[in-house]
């Protein structure tokens, strides 16, 4: 470290002491700046100018964020974008993390046998496209020749067949729970690894107490991962506000059916780039991403300042 | 009555056996110490004694009551781990009562039996800490705590010294003997360390390759190994091992023109080749004497009260012989070594001792 006007590192001087600094850390600020940094910057910048209906752009102050939130125009989509959202976050964070708990409890299971294989098999839909995901359960569910109908047909649960893709009341749940499908994998490798950090005597001291392998887990593992648990609950919350492409290529840019499956990534991709006969409208869509980037700015420092200073980690 | 009784108990993983034919008993209120090597099965033969580990044949009784089908927690154990493996989320009180709780144990009790233990322990002042914010000799002792207060009948102890500094290890060593003292319990405890085995046992169990070597009390088996691997196991350093042929009645020829004059047993006959085993204390620089060696001082280890002389003999072997005072030799100086006659081991061809030396 410099100290002084003179000294540099190991009797460098001043100058190449800094021309040292510039060639490890020019790499990584130049990449970082121009892209993150000033696409995020340029972002905000952009979401503060008003589009003419000439084409010119003008400043506008905060009134684009008025509008979205308060004009009808906008703010029906929005808040129904936002509302499905949370939506979508929750049901990850109701089902795909509490699945991916249990499965990585079960894999840490010592008696398991297969477990490579499970674990493969598991977390290989995480490996595949999304488009591919999306096109292969559009299948499945379709209502004409989707192989689910015939499944339910064939043990006599015909009746109970619907089109999940395309009913109002179901299209957000059924993608939801698709992605969920999709990405348990993430959770449960994440957990299985902070798992088998704990070592195998504590296991065995909570057997000599008298706790049988399901009160062992849940009385002595599963306190010891709340570390991982949390982070996981951050990945998925940015993961989740940041979803566009599932949808995309389930239901369309319109995330239809009536925008029943409608999130900010979709809003925001109609809105910036025009879909059909809606043109695009580039401070407005700054607009909305502004407002993404806002919601999971506020996530992620709760996550920080709150959440993650009351988690105990503990070294074994 | 806590008695453990081991009767031909075998241990096998596929095709590996582990435990071979292990037959043991641990008298009520003793200390009984397995020591060996690592990998010689004393730690799987105590998970099985714990229920931790299932076993392949035979049977395993405490107090009188087989228990080979029972887990863990229906034997009446307590194990303190290496590790010692406390709940790192829980504080002391909780570790201590973690598995009271669990078998519904009245609050009162729990509270009445957790004070009384870190009473003995000196733990009082640390109920509410952490187990990472205590020393590794307070995690120790919450360990043992933590067996106290579930009151069994059998101890058992996995290496739990094993983790502790030189200093630390030989205080807390102390304390173990006074609590065994103290609760007059029955106590299993597996280590590796000979000394640790000499200073606590009342019966050492000497194990080797999945077997039991030798059962016995401390000094019986210093002083009348039976065979080269005890032998060799027990006291620091090692004994001396001489290879020799009996060449005549009463006459052994270690190689290089070294004869020895030493009524032999019985069982020796003119011609086997045995093993002659001394242990360094009881040899000595001087030129007189029953048994003599001779050969050259390699390199002189003082110690102060006492130090070893590494002593090559003329048919290659290095010996080691304890010397006192500070004898004026240096290296490669030719020496006189004096074998307490008393203290002379002969071991046959198979290991096994044919000869227990008078103490």
């Amino acid at each position: 470290m410099a100290t002084g006007s003179d000294a540099g590192l190991m009797g460098m001087s001043r100058a190449s002491y800094l021309r040292l600094l510039g060639f490890f850390l020019a790499p990584a600020v130049i990449i970082y700046s121009v892209f993150s940094i000033y696409p995020l910057l340029a972002t905000i910048f952009s979401s503060l100018y008003l589009r003419q209906i000439d084409g010119t752009y003008v400043f506008n102050g905060l009134g684009n964020f008025v509008t979205l939130l308060t004009d009808t125009t906008w703010s029906v989509s929005f808040w129904n974008a936002m509302k499905n959202n949370f939506v979508f976050f929750l049901i990850h964070m109701g089902v795909q993390n509490p699945i991916g708990i249990a499965l990585a409890a079960l894999l840490s299971l010592p008696q398991l046998k297969f477990r490579a294989a499970y674990r493969t098999l598991i977390f290989m839909p995480t490996m595949l496209s999304v488009v591919i995901i999306g096109f292969t359960w559009q299948l499945i569910l379709s209502p004409l020749w989707g192989i689910s109908k015939m499944l339910l047909q064939a043990v006599g649960m015909g009746a109970f067949f619907a089109p999940l893709l395309g009913q109002e009341s179901t299209a957000l749940i059924t993608v939801s729970l698709i992605s969920v499908w999709q990405f348990v994998g993430i959770p449960m490798i994440l957990i299985y690894t902070a798992l088998l950090a704990i070592p195998d005597e504590l296991a065995d001291a909570a057997t000599v107490d008298g706790l049988t392998q399901f009160q062992t887990f849940f009385f002595v593992k599963l306190p010891l991962v709340i570390p991982a648990i949390g982070l996981v609950s951050v990945l998925t919350f940015v993961n989740n506000f940041n979803a566009f492409d599932l949808i995309y290529a389930m239901k369309g840019a319109l995330a239809g059916p009536n925008f029943s499956s409608d999130i900010m990534g979709t809003l925001f991709y109609r809105t910036f780039f025009g879909n059909q006969l809606q043109l695009g409208d580039a401070s407005m869509g700054s607009t909305i991403a502004t407002m993404m980037f806002l919601i999971i700015l506020l996530g992620v420092m709760v996550y920080l300042f709150v959440i993650q200073r009351r988690i105990q980690r503990y070294s074994f | 009555m806590s008695e453990v009784k081991i009767e031909n108990l075998c241990k096998a993983y596929g095709p590996v056996e582990v435990l071979k034919n292990i037959d043991l008993t641990v008298e009520d209120g003793s200390f009984v110490v397995l020591v060996g090597p690592s990998g010689c099965g004393k730690s799987t033969l105590l998970r099985s004694i714990a229920g931790l580990e299932p076993i392949t044949a035979g049977n395993i009784s405490i107090g009188g009551r087989q228990v080979n089908d029972l887990p863990p927690a229906q034997r009446q154990i307590a194990m303190v781990f290496q590790s010692y493996a406390l709940y790192p989320h829980k504080n002391v009180y909780d570790n201590m009562a973690f598995g009271l709780k669990f078998a519904r144990t009245p609050k009162a009790e729990i509270d009445q039996r957790v004070s009384e233990a870190a009473r003995i322990l000196q733990l009082e002042h640390l109920l509410k800490r952490r187990p990472r914010e205590l020393s590794g000799g307070q995690r120790q002792r919450v360990a043992i705590g933590r067996a106290i207060v579930r009151k069994p009948q059998v101890f058992l102890f996995d290496e739990p010294l094993s983790n502790l500094d030189a200093a630390l290890r030989i205080n807390t060593r102390v304390e173990i003997a006074k609590l065994h003292k103290l609760l007059k319990a029955t106590i299993v405890y597996v280590t590796h360390d000979q000394v640790e085995a000499m200073t606590l046992a009342d019966k050492i169990v000497v194990m080797n390759n999945g077997r039991v070597e030798q059962t016995g009390k401390p000094l019986d088996l210093y002083y009348n190994p039976a065979n080269m691997f005890v032998a060799g196991f027990i006291g620091s350093p090692a004994m001396n091992f001489v290879a020799a042929k009996m060449t005549q009645k009463n006459q052994l020829d270690c190689g290089a023109g070294m004869k020895i004059n030493l009524p032999l047993p019985p069982a020796c006959k003119v011609g086997d080749k045995v093993t002659l085993g001394c242990r360094p204390e009881h040899i000595q620089f001087a030129a007189e004497g029953k048994i003599q060696l001779k050969g050259n001082v390699d390199i002189l280890e003082r110690l102060g009260e006492i130090g070893y002389a590494h002593v090559s003999l003329p048919n290659g072997q290095s010996i080691v012989a304890q010397i006192t005072g500070d004898p004026k030799v240096g290296n490669g100086a030719p020496v006189s070594l004096a074998l307490s006659p008393t203290h002379i081991h002969i071991f046959g061809e198979d290991g096994s001792v044919c000869s227990a030396a008078a103490r």
